[in-house]
C-alpha cells in the first residue's frame, strides 16, 4: 500500500511538473491516442508519421488503441486527457465533422475540446462501377438510374461513403445505398457478382480493384486528378464541381495545452510531413496533404462541418 | 510444375535461416500468449508491429503469421484444462476437451488436439499453395443471401450440440440472438440497448461474455465445493493416445481437415462455423453419440482439425484478393503496407519470394509448433496440480487482461464480471453457455445479411431462393430441422441424458 502510494505521488509530481518546464518538453514518453484498432491505415499512417516525430522530439511515442463508436469513444477520451501535451492523439472527418451534425450528445465539443496540431494526410474518394457495366461514365450513370433502381455499396450508414452516395444525387444520380459492415471485401464481391451497380471508397482501395480488372472509376473527388490515375476525370472536369469530397486523418491535443508545448508539436508534424518517405508513402496511398497552421485546421474542419450539415438536412439522414 | 518452381522458391525463402528463426520466435510467442486466457494474437500482434518495421517484409509477415497459428494451437490447451475458450473458434473443444480432462485424459486430449491441428494445417498449406486462385472466386460467389441461409444452418445445428435439453438449447440460442441485437444497426443507424453507453453502440463484447459464462462461472461454482479442494483433474493415466484412440481420431482428424478446409474460405466466420459443423458431423456419424460432451475424443479431433485448416485457409482471400477476412488478417495487410506492398493480386506476380515464402512459412511453423508442442503437454498437464488458491487467482488475472486488450476498454472487465455471476446462474440451471454463444455470434451476422439481402431485393423474399448455394444451404437447414425433430434422435438423445443422471 505504502508503495503504492509513492507511486501515486511520484505520478503526479510527473504530471505536475509537465506544464512547468514547457521548454524542456518533451521529458517522458508521450502517449498517442488512436480512436480506432490496431492495423489499417488509421495505424499506419500514424506510425509513420510518429516514428519521425519522435525522432525530432527526442522521445518515444507509445500508441494506444481506444476502438469504439466509430472513433467516438477515443476521441472523447482524448478531449478529457491531461492537456500537458504527454497525451495526443488521431482525429478524423468522422468524429469532428460528420457526427457532431448527428449525435445529440457527443462524448467531447468538437470545437471546443481539442487543437487540431497537424494534418498528416487526406483522402479523396472515387466512385467505380463493375467492370462488367455498360457505364462508361457518370453521365452514363445517370442515364441508367433513370431506367431502373440502382444499388450502392457503403462502407456504414453515415459514414463519408455514405454520404458522398446522398451528395450525388445532386447530379441526378439517383440509387439506394446499401449498408455492408466496414465494406472492403463483401462490397467488392457484391460488385463483381452484380448486386451493387457502385460505389464510393478511397482512390487507392478502388485503384487496387482497378488494376486487377474488377472495377471501373468513374470519377474522383479531388480537385485535381490523382497521380496514380491519371486518365480519371474530377467530378468538377466532367460537370459536377460540387462533388468535391475528401476525408483526413490528423493529429490533435487537448485543447488548453500550453501555447510553447503545442508550437514543438506542430512544428515537428509539419517537419515529419516533409519527409520524403512520409511525402512517396502517402503518394502510394493515394492521399495528398498540405501544410495548415492550427488556426487554419480549424477553419477547415469547420467549414467541412458546415458542408455534411447541409448534405445531411438536405437528404434528412438520421441515425437516432 | 509451376507449383513444384513456386514451391522451391518459397522454401529457398522461408528456410534461410533469418526467416526460420522469426518464423521460431512467432510460434514460440503465439503459443504462449494462446495458452494465457483471454490474451489473443491481436493485442500481441499489434504491440510487435513496430518491432517488424525494421525487418525485411518477408521475415515480419513470417513473424506474424507465425503468432496467428501458435496462438490457435495454444487457444484448446485452455479450453482443454481449465475450460476457458481463447478464442470463438474453440468454444465447441470445450465440451469434450474439458471433460476429457475431467476424466485424467487431459494428456491424450492435448495431444489430440495437437496431432489434428498439424495434420489441418499441412493440408491447409497445401491447398493454399494449390487452388488458393480458383478458391478465392468462390468466396466472391457468397452474397447477403448465401450468408444469411448459412448463418441459419449454423443456428439449428447449435441447438444439435447442446447435450442436455432440446428446449434448454434452444432457449439459450434465442437468448444469445437477443443479446445479439445490442448495438447499431447496419442499415439504419439505430443504436438498439445501448442506454446511451458509448460502449454497448458496437454491441456486447464476445471475448468478455466468454470469460464470463465459462472461466469466471466454473471459478465461483468451484468455491462452493468445502474442504481441501484437490483438483478433480489431477488423475493423468497418460499422456498419449492408445491405439483406440488413435482409430478413433484419424476419421476424425480427416472429416474435419476437410469441413475446415471448405468452409475456411468464407470471410467472417469460418473457423467458428468449420469447428462447429465439424463436431455437429462426428456426433452424426460417431457409432456411440452418447458419448459425445462425456470426453468423446472425436469432439477434440475433428473440430480442433477444423478451426486450423480454416484459419489457414483463411489467409486466401487476403493474399489473393487483397481482403483481410479477419482482425488478424487486417493486421497482416497493414505490416505489408507499412512497407510499400498493397496487399493485392498483384502480391503473387510482383513479389513472388514474399508470397510462396509465407505459405513455405506457414507448413514449417506446423512441424515447429508440433515438436515444440508435444512435449508441453507434459508441462501444461501439470498446470493441473497447481492448487487452486494459487491457480484461480491467476486465471482471474489473466482473463481480465485478456478482456481489456481486446479494445483496451475498462467497461469490459465490468462485462466479464457481470456475465461471470449470469454464467454462475446458468450453471445452476444447467444451462449449457456453448449454443447462446453460437447464437450472439451468429445471430448478428445472419440478421445483417437478411436485411441487407432484403434492401438489394426492394423486399422481395424470393432473393433467398434464388441462388443454387443460397437453396442447398437452406435445403440444409430443414433437414437439420427433421433430424431434430426426429423420434429416433430424441430418444436416444434423452437415453444419453439419463445415463448421465
Amino acid at each position: 500500500m505504502k508503495k503504492m502510494l509513492a507511486g501515486l505521488l511520484c505520478l503526479c509530481a510527473l504530471v505536475a511538473s509537465g506544464p512547468i518546464h514547457a521548454q524542456e518538453y518533451p521529458t517522458r514518453p508521450i502517449r498517442y491516442l488512436v480512436p480506432w484498432g490496431a492495423g489499417g491505415i488509421t495505424d499506419t499512417i500514424s506510425r509513420l508519421y510518429n516514428e519521425r516525430v519522435s525522432a525530432i522530439l527526442g522521445q518515444p511515442i507509445v500508441h494506444e488503441y481506444r476502438p469504439g463508436a466509430a472513433g467516438r469513444i477515443g476521441t472523447g477520451e482524448l478531449g478529457r486527457a491531461a492537456p500537458d501535451g504527454y497525451t495526443i492523439g488521431m482525429v478524423n472527418a468522422g468524429q469532428l465533422t460528420i457526427h457532431p451534425n448527428l449525435y445529440a450528445r457527443l462524448p467531447y465539443d468538437p470545437d471546443r475540446s481539442f487543437v487540431v496540431l497537424g494534418m498528416m494526410g487526406m483522402s479523396p474518394m472515387a466512385l467505380a462501377v463493375p467492370v462488367s457495366s455498360p457505364v462508361r461514365s457518370v453521365a452514363d450513370l445517370r442515364a441508367l438510374s433513370q431506367r431502373r433502381s440502382l444499388n450502392f455499396g457503403t462502407a456504414g450508414i453515415a459514414g463519408p461513403h455514405h454520404l458522398a452516395v446522398e451528395l450525388l444525387r445532386k447530379t441526378g444520380v439517383t440509387g439506394v445505398p446499401v449498408h455492408y459492415r466496414g465494406g472492403g471485401g463483401e462490397i467488392m464481391a457484391a460488385m463483381t457478382n452484380g448486386a451493387l451497380d457502385a460505389n464510393f471508397d478511397t482512390v487507392y482501395q478502388q485503384n487496387i480493384f482497378r488494376t486487377d480488372g474488377r472495377y471501373r472509376i468513374l470519377a474522383v473527388t479531388s480537385r485535381e486528378r490523382m497521380p496514380q490515375i491519371p486518365d480519371v476525370p474530377t467530378f468538377a472536369e466532367v460537370g459536377h464541381p460540387e462533388i468535391n469530397l475528401e476525408t483526413f486523418y490528423a493529429t490533435a491535443a487537448p485543447s488548453a495545452v500550453p501555447a510553447p508545448i503545442l508550437a514543438k508539436l506542430v512544428a515537428a508534424y509539419a517537419q515529419a510531413a516533409q519527409a520524403p518517405e512520409i511525402v512517396a508513402w502517402l503518394r502510394e496511398m493515394a492521399l495528398t496533404n498540405v501544410h495548415l497552421s492550427p488556426a487554419e485546421l480549424a477553419q477547415y474542419i469547420r467549414e467541412w462541418r458546415e458542408r455534411w450539415r447541409v448534405v445531411i438536412e438536405e437528404q434528412n439522414i438520421r441515425v437516432q | 510444375m509451376d507449383l513444384l518452381s513456386n514451391l522451391s522458391l518459397g522454401f529457398a525463402t522461408a528456410l534461410s535461416l533469418q526467416n526460420l528463426l522469426y518464423a521460431f520466435t512467432g510460434c514460440l510467442l503465439g503459443t504462449l500468449i494462446g495458452v494465457l486466457p483471454g490474451l489473443g494474437p491481436v493485442a500481441t500482434m499489434s504491440m510487435l508491429l513496430p518491432a517488424t518495421f525494421a525487418l525485411p517484409p518477408t521475415s515480419a509477415l513470417i513473424m506474424l503469421a507465425g503468432i496467428y497459428y501458435g496462438a490457435q494451437y495454444g487457444g484448446s490447451t485452455t479450453a482443454i484444462l481449465v475450460k476457458l475458450p481463447g478464442e470463438s473458434s474453440s468454444v465447441v473443444t470445450v465440451l469434450d476437451g474439458h471433460e476429457m480432462a475431467r476424466r485424467g485424459r487431459a494428456g491424450i486430449a492435448l495431444t489430440t488436439a495437437a496431432v489434428g491441428s498439424f495434420f489441418a494445417g499441412t493440408v491447409g498449406t497445401l491447398v493454399i499453395a494449390a487452388f488458393a486462385v480458383p478458391l478465392a472466386s468462390v468466396a466472391l460467389k457468397f452474397g447477403p443471401p448465401e450468408y444469411f441461409s448459412l448463418m441459419v444452418v449454423g443456428l439449428i445445428g447449435s441447438v444439435v450440440l447442446a447435450s442436455g435439453s432440446v428446449l434448454k438449447a434452444i432457449a439459450m440460442v434465442v437468448l444469445g440472438l437477443a443479446l445479439g441485437l445490442v448495438g447499431t444497426d447496419t442499415q439504419s443507424g439505430v443504436e438498439r440497448f445501448t442506454f446511451e453507453a458509448d460502449e454497448l453502440v458496437d454491441g456486447l463484447n464476445f471475448v468478455a461474455i466468454t470469460m464470463g459464462v465459462f472461466g469466471l462461472a466454473e471459478i465461483i461454482a468451484n468455491l462452493e465445493k468445502q474442504g481441501p479442494v484437490a483438483s478433480e483433474v489431477t488423475r493423468v493415466s497418460t499422456l498419449f493416445p492408445t491405439r483406440q484412440d488413435w482409430r478413433r481420431m484419424c476419421p476424425a482428424i480427416l472429416r474435419g481437415t476437410g469441413i475446415g478446409s471448405t468452409l475456411g474460405i468464407f470471410p467472417g466466420g469460418g473457423p467458428v462455423i468449420s469447428s462447429l459443423t465439424s463436431y455437429l458431423v462426428e456426433r452424426r456419424v460417431s457409432k456411440n453419440p452418447g458419448e459425445f460432451g462425456k470426453g468423446a475424443i472425436e469432439g477434440v479431433a475433428g473440430p480442433e482439425s477444423a478451426n486450423n485448416a480454416a484459419a489457414q485457409i483463411s489467409f486466401i482471400p487476403m493474399l489473393t484478393l487483397g481482403i483481410p477476412s479477419n482482425i488478424v488478417m487486417a493486421m497482416m495487410a497493414g505490416a505489408m503496407m507499412m512497407h510499400s506492398i498493397q496487399p493485392s493480386p498483384q502480391v503473387m506476380t510482383r513479389n513472388p519470394d514474399l508470397f510462396w515464402g509465407l505459405i513455405a512459412s506457414m507448413w514449417i511453423g506446423n512441424v515447429m509448433l508440433l515438436v515444440l508442442n508435444l512435449p508441453l503437454v507434459g508441462i501444461w498437464v501439470k498446470f493441473l496440480t497447481i492448487p487452486y488458491r494459487f491457480l484461480y487467482p491467476a486465471i482471474i488475472v489473466f482473463c481480465c487482461v485478456g478482456v481489456f486488450s481486446v479494445n483496451n476498454m475498462v467497461f469490459d472487465i465490468y462485462q466479464a464480471a457481470f456475465w461471470g455471476v449470469v454464467g454462475y446462474a446458468f450453471l445452476k440451471l444447467r444451462l449449457e453457455p456453448a449454443p447462446m454463444l453460437l447464437g450472439l455470434v451468429l445471430g448478428p451476422m445472419m440478421e445483417e445479411n437478411f436485411r441487407r439481402a432484403l434492401v438489394l431485393s426492394r423486399g422481395d423474399f424470393h432473393i433467398f431462393v434464388s441462388t443454387p448455394l443460397a437453396c442447398v444451404f437452406l435445403g440444409l437447414a430443414v433437414l437439420l430441422l427433421i433430424v431434430l425433430a426426429s423420434p429416433a434422435l430424441r430418444k436416444k438423445r434423452e437415453k444419453a441424458f439419463h445415463e448421465e443422471d
